[in-house]
């Protein structure tokens, strides 16, 4: 065990910090995004174009996080403060604000899984297999329980599962974070292996693997496989989302970072992988017309579409039960990730860990059960703060650069890292310009695809995905941070001290 | 070739996760040894 100095929080050791940040990379963007993404980016070409964005673009941005986390102890807006000086701290309370934003909705998504999980145990399959019911049947249960606002019932599971990564966050590092870490990231691993397993075994499953893995070279010349690469990347290893940066509060004096980063990232894409594995060949071995089930999006494919796949196959109720646990334990160990951000830059304003968690807890339930009522909330929420990563990714090399990438190679990656690959670090100089190319196309795009409308962003329910609304809401948080910079600052004093 | 795109994917994937992961067990293995010479 390492040391747990009076007056600070410490991980157990580097074994459970490897767990509680692989914890909150691993989930619904390994389980559900992924497959789904390969599936409509046409396979092998934007496999390889992933692990491309994982050298170039994830690594260096959880080095980032890191570094900043450990030289800092202090959360998002106290490590800019501290690092940088106190007038840009508005730029780590950015970071935090958009991570808080997408937990807020992200606590929806695990409601969703544990309903399902609920309808599995409670016979839902047997009715699915029914003559005349299958798909029809599993489309108007997700219809009526999620689609049609207000989703009461979505609200309730929301709150439920809100309260559980609070309670989590309440039993602290040691006893919330790593212990449930320690259980539930290996448990996905398995699950998931497990699944692949049982898959592919069915007859024509090969289908998915060879959909999954042919390449198509005239792919690599396409844009919008490239922006989605590098938007899974952010997404699935939770670079730039502000995480590993808190994380690394908690971290002992001497934690590698750039070892750890590679793990993670690596970590994070074999369970996407393995997920891939089990879904695509899943859809060829179960479902008649697999390109259109392909394409049924990520609530359709999960939600209608495996679950009539798994009512129909002989096992389907053990597959049903196994995939959503690992959904499950993927989602919730993700969303603790981002209740605990929430909850360490309260800590550094001077707020206990039980008064932080229980406002980091009450602002989820009040802004997230919006999402949960109403789902055109839910997908404008989703947009607004997804591509908002980009934005976060954006502050840290900035703030990178800013301090000095190779003082920081010098002073705090290299003497401490068992892995000393600069390039992977130094590379982080090149994110502005791929913010650049890869934000730029995709504005240029979303213009097009809402002529005369693009700016428009009032009601959200109707504008979900127009850049107006995404803009709006940027700059209502923007002009928040940078006008109570001063107060907010003044208030960040109470780092995480292991002395 | 999607045969061969396959193995050369579950290389990357799997075998920079399985590496990394040992260099990590090598790593806290020389902690150890260090912390018990005398």
């Amino acid at each position: 065990m390492a040391e747990i100095k009076q007056g600070g929080e410490q991980f157990g050791n580097r074994w459970g910090l490897l767990a509680t940040v692989l914890g909150m990379a691993v989930g619904t963007g390994n389980i559900w995004r992924f497959p789904r993404e390969v599936a409509s980016n046409n396979g092998g070409a934007f496999i390889i174009a992933c692990f491309i964005a994982i050298f170039i673009w994830a690594v260096p941005l959880i080095c980032a996080e890191s570094v900043f986390g450990k030289k800092a102890r202090m959360a998002n807006a106290g490590a800019f403060k501290i690092l940088l000086g106190e007038k840009w701290t508005w730029m780590g309370g950015f970071v935090a604000v958009t991570c808080t934003m997408i937990g807020a909705y992200y606590a929806v998504v695990l409601g969703w899984v544990m309903k399902y999980l609920m309808l599995i145990f409670s016979g839902f399959l047997g009715q699915v297999a029914q003559p005349g019911a299958g798909v029809e049947l599993t489309t108007a249960t997700w219809n009526a329980f999620a689609m049609t606002p207000p989703s009461w019932e979505a609200v309730g599971w929301f709150l439920v599962a809100t309260t559980i990564a609070g309670v989590i966050i309440f039993r602290g590092v040691q006893g919330g974070l790593e212990k449930a870490n320690k259980i539930m990231v290996p448990a996905v691993f398995v699950l998931l292996a497990i699944l692949a397993v049982r898959v592919l075994m069915l007859p024509k499953a090969i289908g998915g693997l060879e959909y999954m893995f042919h390449i198509d070279f005239a792919d690599f010349a396409k844009p919008k496989m490239w922006l989605a690469a590098f938007t899974q990347a952010a997404w699935s290893t939770g670079a730039g989302w502000g995480m590993f940066h808190v994380f690394y509060v908690y971290s002992a004096k001497n934690e590698d970072i750039e070892l750890n980063a590679f793990t993670v990232a690596f970590g994070d894409t074999a369970a996407a992988m393995l997920a891939a594995m089990v879904v695509l060949p899943a859809v060829y071995a179960l479902a008649p017309d697999p390109v259109a089930v392909l394409k049924s999006g990520a609530n359709g494919l999960t939600f209608i579409n495996l679950t009539n796949l798994f009512a129909h196959t002989t096992g389907g109720f053990l597959m049903a039960v196994l995939f959503f646990l690992a959904l499950f334990s993927a989602a919730l160990s993700s969303l603790i990730g981002m209740v605990e951000l929430t909850t360490r830059n309260l800590m550094d304003m001077g707020m206990s860990r039980s008064s932080g968690t229980l406002i980091s807890t009450i602002f989820y339930m009040v802004v997230g059960g919006f999402s949960a009522a109403d789902n055109n909330i839910f997908e404008n929420q989703d947009f607004t703060w997804g591509v908002a990563l980009l934005m976060s990714g954006l502050c840290y090399s900035v703030a990178s650069i800013k301090y000095g990438v190779e003082k920081l190679w010098v002073e705090d990656i290299e003497p401490c890292s068992d892995l000393k690959v600069k390039w992977m670090w130094t590379a982080i100089k090149l994110f502005p310009v791929l913010f650049v190319l890869v934000w730029g196309w995709w504005f240029k795009e979303a213009v097009s695809w809402y002529p005369g409308e693009w700016f428009k962003f009032w009601p959200i329910t109707k504008y979900v995905y127009t850049p107006g609304a995404m803009v709006v809401e940027w700059a209502i948080v923007f002009a928040l941070l940078i006008a109570l910079n001063q107060k907010i600052s003044a208030k960040l004093v109470h780092a995480n001290k292991l002395d | 070739m999607w045969v061969a795109n396959m193995i050369v994917c579950c290389a990357i994937g799997f075998g920079c996760f399985g590496y990394a992961i040992k260099l990590m067990m090598d790593a806290e293995e020389k902690k150890k040894k260090a912390a018990k010479a005398p």
